[in-house]
């Protein structure tokens, strides 16, 4: 599954021109912490640490989660083999099943 | 239950047929979709018809899909990915899938369900690795990679010889390496000072010498090469660094190649033959480090080419 909120964070802090570091230290956190948010997208952030970032980055905590994943459709869970698609962009998930079915009706 | 299928074994009868067939230039790079195309329907009765690229986003690099009718099957790969040798390991990796997992999780499936298939996977079978470990075979096979690699001391150069041989990354071709190498060595992947993955060789990791990247953040040593973050030479020919700056007490040869492009560094550290220190005690833990090195990578979103 992608890593939508450390891509984005990731993005925004660079156009910033922040290091790690210098985020870190607006947030009250150490920088592997940020480090780990934006690379590994494991640890999810409290609201708190979450609205911290936000505050940071200038931007509002509702754009920094809010994005346009959605769960992927049973339809397609059940023609994708071995991948754990998680979630997916709308359009890709689009783009996946018409592949799909052009192929199926060949 | 059917019998389970070993990614190793797999690669390696493919790789015979091919052997036969193919003779000098021709052998490699592997042709994965002619192999797909050509080698499944002469063995399976649920052959795989159609390997075909298209664009689809960001989110996935490749799949394999049964058809919903008939007993046959497609890998898709996302022709967004631009990389040539990223495709070819894609396209190898679903092939992968198809020949080590479709007979036996399929049939799973079957019977009980998708739950079962879950639960599976959770009790340790890592359909992804497993798929990694069969593409770096086909793509790579062993006798060939000792013909290139053995005797040869390691370099830079002689990684992208391999990378260019096979038509895979010089990521890739550095993974074989490791597996292959007697030397103690190790290769990692940092960006901003911490590392996405490392993996040892199994004479560096029996020594002691790696990092624990999937449990840990690991922080890249202060006057490493790789902290630089700036593409030179002589980092990628290699720096000789005293005791103290990788390991305590440990001289070690440094290659590291920075990619302006993805903003990350690559790194070879090639270790003296002698020194570190055994602990058997780490050793269950290890056997799992030296092996997720290529699916930490896809679990982070990144893929090993």
């Amino acid at each position: 599954m992608a890593n939508v909120l450390g891509a984005k964070i990731k993005e925004l802090r660079k156009e910033k021109a922040l290091t790690l570091e210098q985020l870190a230290e607006k947030i009250g956190s150490g920088k592997s912490y940020i480090w780990e948010i934006e690379n590994k997208g494991v640890k999810r952030p409290s609201a708190e640490k979450l609205a911290a970032i936000a505050k940071a980055l200038d931007v509002t905590t509702d754009y920094l989660i809010d994005d346009t994943q959605t769960e992927v459709s049973d339809d397609l869970e059940k023609e994708v083999f071995y991948r754990k698609l998680g979630q997916l962009d709308k359009g890709d998930q689009d783009r996946i099943m018409d592949m799909i079915d052009a192929w199926s009706k060949k | 239950m059917p019998e389970k299928k070993f990614p190793h074994k797999e690669a390696n009868r493919i790789t015979k047929f091919l052997d036969l067939g193919f003779n000098g230039s021709d052998r490699f790079p592997v042709d994965v979709k002619k192999v797909a195309l050509e080698l499944t329907p002469e063995f399976n009765k649920d052959p795989i018809t159609a390997v075909d690229g298209n664009s689809i986003g960001k989110s996935v690099d490749g799949m394999l899909v049964k058809h919903p009718t008939k007993e046959e099957w497609a890998i898709f790969y996302n022709t967004d990915v631009v990389h040539p040798g990223r495709t070819n390991f894609t396209m190898a990796h679903e092939l992968g899938h198809y020949m080590v997992h479709r007979p036996v999780l399929n049939k799973t499936k079957f019977e009980c369900g998708e739950e079962d298939m879950l639960d599976e996977n959770q009790q340790g079978i890592d359909i992804e690795a497993e798929a990694n470990a069969f593409a770096a075979n086909l793509l790579m096979p062993n006798h060939d990679f000792r013909a290139q690699a053995d005797g040869q001391k390691f370099s830079i150069d002689l990684m992208q010889h391999c990378a260019n041989r096979y038509g895979v990354s010089l990521t890739a071709a550095v993974l074989k390496w490791l597996d292959f190498t007697k030397k103690r060595a190790i290769g990692l992947l940092s960006e901003e000072g911490f590392m996405h993955w490392s993996k040892s060789s199994n004479s560096a990791f029996r020594s002691g010498r790696y990092f624990a990247t999937k449990k840990n953040c690991v922080e890249i040593p202060e006057f490493s090469l790789a902290a630089e973050e700036q593409y030179s030479a002589e980092a990628r020919n290699g720096v000789r660094h005293g005791p103290d700056i990788w390991f305590p007490g440990e001289e070690v040869i440094e290659h590291s190649i920075y990619s302006e492009e993805y903003g990350k560094t690559l790194t070879i550290l090639v270790l003296d033959d002698a020194g570190g220190y055994s602990d058997p005690g780490d050793f269950s833990e290890d056997d799992e480090l030296l092996t997720d090195s290529y699916t930490n990578f896809i679990n982070n979103g990144q893929n090993p080419y």
